[in-house]
């Protein structure tokens, strides 16, 4: 019996036993016995992973098992598909939006230079345009970026930003005029530098001119 | 198909494969940890269309031995595959105590085989494959395979008997 035929016998043989069938009653096969052996052999109570092992696993599982079975019940109604759909277009388009508006703003930065901006967008910019008017940021945005922009600005009331009345700021008015004097412009007693005084009916503003250090701005401490 | 059930039913077979190729319990331990959780990643995508479970499993099993040696290279060390490490020539007190004399003798008697012919008798006394199923798996020949492993098995015989087991 050449390899060949030998290895096709024990192969066929082995594949009986590996089916559950009784070996062949035609002796002692030594190879066979070795087989026999190796099919029998079961080291996985060696391991010291198995049960833990399996609870990890399954736990995971059930992890990504409940997650699934969401989705699946999200594809099965017709109402959340259209709305997960227009979701993902809205998700979609958000950034091109954003974009558009954005560039939007950047155009009214140049409402009395010209700039790079105004450059690229193609918009006048010079002072006293009539598309972009001067002074007047809410007109110039209306003027130039059309009425979706100009929701942007609102003239808010004087009154409404300022904590305290105008009238209590000291200098008055008098007539329609404000009643300044320039008293004098003398030298101070500092060792540099000049001042000028303003006199009002209710205070005196004096405006110095000299060299100061840090420390008479700041309080210097040290640990 | 439920994958506890995969894990029970496969389970042994995958750690004795891997403890054939791998030689220690615990590299054994391993190779079946990363073997599952590759088995668990995919199972949305295995297509039983394309090959019984089994042959599956084991594809990724063989897969997760060959990362583990070369992991060994890449670090520098021994090729382990080459040297039964595990497996003394004496066989440990604890080890008779413990009846596990015939497995320290059957991995040392597979640990005589070259790599490949570790390979596929680890593949067929582990999972049970056919054949044509190993062939295919290993892209050798069916006729191949079935004479790789009655000499692999002639060999391990040898072994056995001149320990006086057999």
């Amino acid at each position: 019996m050449s390899e060949e035929e030998a290895a096709k016998k024990f192969n066929l043989e082995l594949d009986g036993l590996f089916a559950g069938g009784k070996r062949p009653a035609s002796g002692a096969d030594p190879l066979m016995d070795a087989a026999e052996k190796l099919i029998r052999a079961d080291f996985s109570g060696e391991s010291e992973i198995r049960v833990l092992l399996r609870e990890r696993l399954i736990a995971e599982k059930s992890g990504a098992g409940g997650f699934l079975e969401i989705i699946r019940s999200l594809r099965r109604n017709t109402w959340t598909q259209a709305a997960l759909a227009s979701a993902c277009l809205l998700s979609l388009l958000l950034p091109v939006m954003r974009t558009e508006r954005r560039n939007d703003i950047v155009a009214l930065t140049p409402v009395t230079k010209t700039s790079p901006a105004v450059v690229k967008a193609g918009l006048p910019g010079k002072p006293g345009n009539k598309t972009a008017p001067a002074g007047n940021p809410a007109a110039a945005a209306r003027a130039i970026a059309g009425p979706a922009v100009s929701d942007f600005f609102r003239s808010v009331p004087m009154g409404s930003l300022s904590g305290e009345r105008l009238h209590n700021f000291p200098i008055e008015t008098s007539a329609e005029q404000f009643p300044i004097v320039v008293a004098e412009g003398r030298r101070s007693d500092s060792p540099a530098g000049t001042e000028v005084r303003w006199e009002t009916e209710h205070v005196v503003i004096t405006l110095e001119n000299r060299v100061i250090s840090p420390e008479d701005l700041f309080e210097r401490r040290s640990l | 198909m439920d994958f506890a059930e995969i894990y029970d039913r496969y389970f042994p077979g995958i750690y004795n494969y891997a403890r054939y190729r791998v030689g220690s319990p615990a590299d054994a331990d391993d190779v079946a940890a990363r073997t599952f959780e590759a088995a668990l990643a995919g199972l949305g995508a295995y297509d039983a269309a394309r090959g019984p479970e089994r042959v599956w499993l084991f594809g990724i099993a063989r897969n997760m031995v060959a990362d583990f040696f070369r992991r060994r290279i890449r670090r520098g060390e021994v090729f382990l595959e080459d040297i039964p490490e595990q497996i003394g020539t004496e066989p440990h007190i604890e080890d008779l105590l413990a009846g596990k004399e015939e497995v320290r003798l059957l991995l040392e008697a597979v640990s005589v085989l070259d790599a490949r012919s570790r390979d596929i008798v680890a593949l067929k006394f582990s999972s049970g494959m056919t054949n044509r199923d190993i062939a295919h798996m290993t892209g050798l020949g069916e006729s191949n395979v079935g004479l790789i492993i009655y000499r692999a098995v002639k060999k391990m015989q040898a072994s056995l008997a001149a320990k006086g087991k057999i």
